[in-house]
């Protein structure tokens, strides 16, 4: 499949034209898509490019800038043969039923860092979902997807995709939260931040294998952003504005850079981590198909097709694993892998011998 | 005074290497709480918490080199263990014995209160030989002489005896039959992988003293030579040059039958013989029956590999003979020490360095523990309480006259004998767990239950502990400071690395204030720390064969340990035993000992037609009341089972992993069956670590050696049955 | 500082599992172990030998993940997955020749031997090699190897250092048991 879809754009010129001969690389073309989108939802948004808030417009920059950062790292990424296999074959899946489960198990609530333990676990909500109510609200409201209009009768009204949405009261509930929103985001942020910072001061794991600039960085410029973003709120509130528009401006400046280095650093598992539904859906999707029985002891290991596409992206690499016993080694299930390997060592058919391998996950 | 350098030998193994060293940790260099070896180890403290959080290798300790095995790596796993006593404990109950129930939690005062109160009007009652003391020998020299102290001083019994009696009793008098002195190795570690030939019996030396296996290896690398006798073949057999597959129990023909043939070819050192020894032509007489085939007839070995072994022994310029409980663990298992210990002197491969003869010892203190008067005979400094003088010099330092020190006891095993028979109604048992560890259990738990009182110590409620009223806490190893002798005769030091957990106490402290409220405080009031305990030992065993007067503290630190005799401030310690060819019998000559063969107590016969012998696996320490709780040694060994030859198998018709029940005259238990080659086929094997209805020792037979009054654990004769019920979870 | 090498002498294992239990103690493990022991044939002897990540030059198990987890230190240690980045498809269990590389499923995460990377990065032994008790792991350098090979003097196809009889070049070396063979006896 892949051979033929290179192959139809490499001889595209003698064949028939496609959208893709438009653009230099497909870098270029997701960059022109995307940076369209948004200038079209911009023009909706704001009635015609009427209600934009200029304030913002460093933002604006800097979201391009993200995007192409996003992009650059994102398809070199995909190019990898693994990548692009699980994408592909994980993209195919993504509307069948199981994705949403997983979705919300992986993205929303983190199911798999709650076993890693609760206060990693929940040091990770506040961060995560800090960020993302502050997205949800900040973006928006750059792009000026969303605004509120004040009328004379204490109503705000909410306009959303330039309709307005709905009428809330100043001083009420929603209001409140409209304009905590940030507020409340920061704050959690700051806890999340705090308690990832002290977990990797104490615990000796998380020190050992530490980069400061990889690990810490990220880190800091999270803290740095809430703590800018909420000295404006108590600036506004209890200095009447004072020195606010600097503030601003350091504000503005750190998201710009943290949203810059998105990509390149440890934070990029955000834009990423949908990849694990998807690599989810291909083996469960897969497993259910057909499954691999081991080449020795017959249990089923694996899906067939994970089973060869490992070994093609092996192939890719020139690392093939072919037995002169006449199979692949990844045929193999782990354990019976392993008595092979000690049955190469020492000339013993170890892997033959019916017997339960030794406990080999004692815990210390 | 000789110049000797007092520096430790540093091998090709010693390696200079930085330890890790992690923000608010601190690293305290100590040894392991196990087996004998003694292997060195840093505990990694929280200086914020101040509470032991792991374990770093102490690359720097000469012996071991940071080498430790897997109960050594997750020693410290038993300190802040959530199955820690940390409270007194009373049962009111007497009719809950045996069992976990009915204790309560109570104050030390309460504790102490009843204790005073039940042993008092015990001994008003029934005399003061009515009281026993059970001890152990896997805590410091200190302890183990204050629990000397505390039997024959403050509760005044003749009844004190220790579990070294299930360990190195044999090998302790075998040597002094030998040599006239106890001192477990004649030579340092360090030596061992320089010899050329080394001699091993009734050791599984790669699961019992892992780190020993390096130094053995490297004999072989060196192109010397490995004998192993054992009646499985053990990792260590498996490598072995020459496997001497003996039946249990039949050592004593395996060790006559080489003697014979190194005399008969000429390996004889005429003149060390001559001169530094004495019962050798008796000795020759009485060997020349055990020609190879009347060996190889009684042992089960084949004769070619008699034959080579000797030859391999008598050729090779430097060998070692090593022994330990295989051989040890008989009732004739002095014989069989003294035996082994036959082919150094007749060959002369002793007294010098790289050649000589080891035990290994079992218990982390077993050499020091047995030398300073926890044995019922035994006084500080390997004195003996039967000999007027030697009374004398130790009533001295105690303060007491010689008409207060108590006779000589009985040993270990004839005390659960004594409680049967009601002569001894009250125990205090510390550091040991004879409720797994001693033979014949079935006999042994009823002793124990028939107590009228029964104080345990321990830091864990053992299978022993069930049988007690009283429970007090004492501490783990790292809780406390003193000095502790490893195998080789060295006295090194255990250094305190965490405050006592809750409201635990050391041993000798339980003891100093227990005294004080049986109205001894004067004889034991001014022992306020280890190291006060440590110096008034020192005075004790200064002058004993034992001396380790000459130890400091100070001077363990600055040499990598002294090995005793220590006799003064200037003397550095005597790592190799005999250089001047000077035995310790009052002639200064060594002792051939002629040894007539005598088969097991029991021998396999239509009834029971196996052999049972038992041992250790790598991963628990003996009763296995500390290892069984560490998670990765329960994960890797569980439960017991019991090996099995597959053509023996085959005969009873039973799997691998099946279910069966193994019964002697004694007792029964059931264990799962592990088929295995690595096993004579008229022998089965059983570890045993384990307690309640999985201990082996419900089968074992409690026949004792006439002298040391070791049981014989290694051999008896058991019959299997299958069961109905097919491979039980 | 002289780059040393983790060297697997098999015949010298006596299966007493201290390499697990270290590998446990070490600082980044989260009290799980990360390699292996077999008994070699269970139902006939006691012989066992470890089976260790054995840091391959090109290794299968970083070539095969999706989401550039694995990472290679510059000692050549193949690390275990970022936690962050993998996306546990599990490709590296079945890539690797040895199967080596454990999978949680709870935590939907791979976790692999990293040579200890806090103590090798700074030229001290692993846990495991620091504490093996029957010199079976050994960490040593180029020039000991060399010296080992020397002292052994096998050409009967014992002595080994990656290939053939691995699937590729590694970092650590692997000695077959049997070297004893070209040992010349003292007497």
């Amino acid at each position: 499949m892949q051979a033929t879809n290179k192959m139809q754009m490499n001889s595209a010129s003698t064949k028939k034209s496609t959208i893709n001969d438009a653009f230099a690389s497909k870098f270029a073309k997701s960059m022109f898509l995307t940076v369209l989108g948004i200038a079209v939802l911009m023009f909706i948004g704001t009635r015609m490019f009427t209600h934009i808030d200029l304030n913002l417009y460093g933002y604006m920059v800097g979201t391009i800038v993200f995007l192409g950062g996003f992009f650059y790292r994102f398809i070199a990424w995909g190019e990898r043969p693994p990548t692009k296999i699980i994408l592909k074959k994980g993209l195919k899946l993504v509307f069948s039923k199981r994705t949403a489960k997983t979705a919300v198990s992986h993205l929303a609530i983190y199911d798999f860092i709650k076993k890693r333990g609760f206060y990693r676990w929940m040091q990770h909500v506040l961060i995560g979902w800090g960020c993302i109510l502050a997205c949800l609200v900040t973006f928006p409201l750059v792009f000026s997807w969303m605004y509120f209009t004040m009328d004379d009768n204490g109503y705000y009204t909410v306009v959303v995709m330039g309709m307005d949405l709905l009428e809330i009261k100043a001083d009420g509930i929603i209001a409140w939260f409209s304009y905590n929103a940030l507020n409340i985001s920061a704050i959690m942020v700051i806890a999340g931040v705090c308690m990832a910072l002290y977990r990797r001061a104490k615990n000796m794991q998380a020190r050992a294998e530490q980069k400061f600039i990889y690990d810490l960085m990220p880190l800091y410029l999270l803290l740095f952003i809430s703590i800018t973003g909420l000295l404006l709120t108590i600036q506004n509130v209890f200095l009447h504005g004072w020195m606010q528009p600097q503030m601003s401006l350091i504000h503005q400046f750190s998201v710009i850079l943290t949203l810059i280095y998105l990509p390149f650093g440890k934070l990029a598992h955000i834009p990423f981590r949908p990849m694990s539904v998807l690599a989810r859906n291909y083996r469960e999707h897969y497993g259910e198909q057909n499954m691999k029985a081991c080449k020795v002891c017959g249990d089923h290991f694996v899906s067939v097709e994970q089973s060869n596409d490992v070994i093609h992206v092996l192939g890719v690499n020139h690392i093939e694993f072919n037995m002169e016993d006449g199979f692949n080694l990844a045929e193999l299930c782990l354990p019976c892998r392993r008595k092979y390997r000690i049955s190469r060592f020492s000339g013993v058919p170890t892997h033959q011998v019916k017997v339960k391998e030794a406990n080999q996950n004692a815990r210390g | 005074m000789q110049e000797v350098n007092v520096k430790p030998k540093r091998d090709q193994f010693f390696k200079e290497i930085e330890n890790v060293h992690h923000p608010n940790e601190k690293l305290v260099k100590t040894h392991c709480s196990y087996c004998g070896m003694q292997c060195g180890m840093n505990l990694r403290v929280d200086t914020r918490t101040n509470k032991i959080i792991g374990v770093e290798p102490r690359y720097d300790w000469p012996v071991t080199v940071g080498k430790m095995c897997p109960k050594g790596v997750t020693a410290y796993q038993q300190t802040n263990h959530p199955d820690r006593i940390l409270r007194p404990l009373i049962r009111d109950d007497a009719s809950l014995k045996g069992t976990k129930e009915g204790f309560r939690e109570a104050s030390w005062d309460e504790a102490y209160d009843l204790i005073v109160k039940r042993f008092t009007e015990l001994q008003e009652k029934y005399g003061k030989d009515t009281l026993s003391v059970f001890s152990g020998v896997s805590m410091t020299n200190e302890k183990c002489y204050l629990t000397g102290k505390f039997a024959r001083v403050a509760l005044g019994t003749r009844y004190i005896d220790y579990n070294g009696r299930f360990c190195m009793s044999s090998a302790a008098g075998g040597f002094l039959r030998s040599f006239g002195i106890d001192r477990g190795s004649t030579l340092p570690w360090t030596d061992i992988h320089e010899t050329d030939c080394l001699f091993i019996a009734g050791s599984n030396t790669a699961e019992c003293h892992p780190t020993s296996m390096f130094r053995v290896w490297n004999v072989q690398e060196r192109g010397g030579y490995l004998i192993v006798a054992d009646p499985r073949e053990t990792p260590i057999a498996r490598r072995a040059d020459i496997h001497l597959d003996l039946r249990p129990g039949t050592d004593l023909a395996l060790a006559n039958g080489i003697l014979n043939l190194l005399i008969q070819n000429g390996y004889v050192d005429e003149e060390f013989v001559k001169n530094h020894t004495n019962g050798f032509e008796e000795t020759k007489e009485l060997v020349k029956e055990f020609t190879p085939e009347y060996t190889s007839e009684i042992t089960g070995i084949a004769q070619e590999k008699i034959i080579r072994a000797a030859e391999i022994y008598g050729k090779a310029p430097n060998a070692v003979v090593m022994f330990a409980r295989g051989v040890e663990q008989q009732h004739k298992g002095v014989d069989n020490v003294s035996a082994y210990t036959n082919l150094a002197l007749v060959t002369g491969k002793i007294g010098r360095p790289k050649s000589g003869v080891a035990t290994f010892t079992g218990q982390g203190n077993g050499q020091g523990g047995r030398e300073h008067g926890q044995k019922s005979d035994l006084l500080p400094g390997y004195r003996k309480i039967t000999n007027p003088k030697h009374v004398e010099e130790v009533c001295k330092v105690w303060g007491i006259t010689p008409e207060e020190m108590p006779q000589a006891g009985v040993s270990a095993y004839e005390m659960f004998e004594l409680m049967e028979q009601k002569t001894i109604r009250g125990l205090y048992l510390l550091c040991s767990n004879p409720a797994v560890s001693a033979p014949n259990q079935n006999f042994v738990r009823k002793a124990l239950k028939s107590l009228d009182f029964m104080v345990c110590a321990d830091f864990y409620l053992s299978e022993s502990a069930e049988f007690a009223d009283v429970i007090l806490p004492s501490v783990t190893w790292s809780e406390d400071e003193g000095t502790v002798t490893n195998l080789e005769g060295r006295i090194i030091k255990i250094n305190k690395a965490q405050e006592p957990l809750g409201e635990s106490k050391p041993d000798w402290l339980m003891q100093v204030e227990l005294a004080e409220r049986l109205g001894k405080g004067k004889y034991f009031s001014h022992l306020k720390t280890a190291k006060d305990v440590a110096e008034e030992f020192r005075l004790a065993s200064k002058g004993g064969y034992a001396d380790y007067y000459g130890a400091t503290w100070d001077k363990i630190e600055k040499q990598d340990g002294v090995f005793w005799p220590c006799r003064d401030e200037n003397d550095p310690g005597t790592p190799h035993m005999f250089l001047d060819k000077k035995f310790y019998h009052p002639d200064g000559k060594a002792k051939i000992c002629a040894l007539p063969y005598r088969p097991p107590a029991e021998e396999p016969d239509a009834e029971y037609p196996l052999r049972l012998t038992t041992g250790r696996v790598v991963f628990h320490y003996l009763s296995g009341n500390q290892t069984r709780r560490i998670q990765f040694l329960r994960d890797m060994c569980p439960e017991p089972y019991v090996e099995v030859h597959p053509e023996t198998a085959a005969k009873y018709n039973i799997e691998h992993e099946e279910v069966v029940r193994l019964y002697t005259r004694r007792g029964e238990a059931k264990y799962k069956v592990k088929i295995t080659e690595a096993i004579r086929k008229d022998t089965v094997f059983v570890p045993y670590h384990f307690g309640h209805e999985e201990s082996i020792n419900l089968l074992t037979n409690a026949a004792l050696d006439p002298i040391s009054r070791m049981p014989e654990f290694k051999a008896c004769a058991a019959q299997i049955e299958k069961l109905s019920m097919k491979k039980v979870q | 500082m002289v780059k040393k090498r983790l060297y697997l002498e098999l015949e010298n294992c006596i299966g007493c599992r201290s390499c697990l239990a270290a590998c446990t103690q070490c600082g980044g493990h989260e009290q799980r172990n990360r390699n292996y022991v077999y008994d070699v044939n269970p139902l006939v002897n006691r012989q066992t030998m470890p089976l260790m990540c054995l840091h391959c030059v090109n290794p299968a198990c970083a070539r095969s993940c999706p989401a550039q987890a694995i990472q290679i230190h510059e000692t050549g240690a193949v690390l275990s997955a970022l936690v962050e980045k993998c996306i546990g498809c599990q490709n590296c269990t079945i890539a690797c020749p040895y199967g080596i590389p454990k999978f949680d499923t709870e935590q939907n995460l791979m976790y692999k031997c990293d040579l200890c990377i806090d103590r090798t990065k700074d030229g001290i032994p692993p846990m495991c090699a620091s504490v093996c008790p029957s010199n079976t792991l050994q960490w040593l350098t180029d020039e000991e190897i060399e010296a080992k090979q020397k002292q052994f003097n096998l050409d009967n196809g014992k002595w080994v250092t990656s290939m053939p009889y691995l699937e590729g070049e590694t970092n650590v070396r692997v000695n077959l048991p049997g070297i004893l063979q070209g040992v010349t006896k003292l007497f």
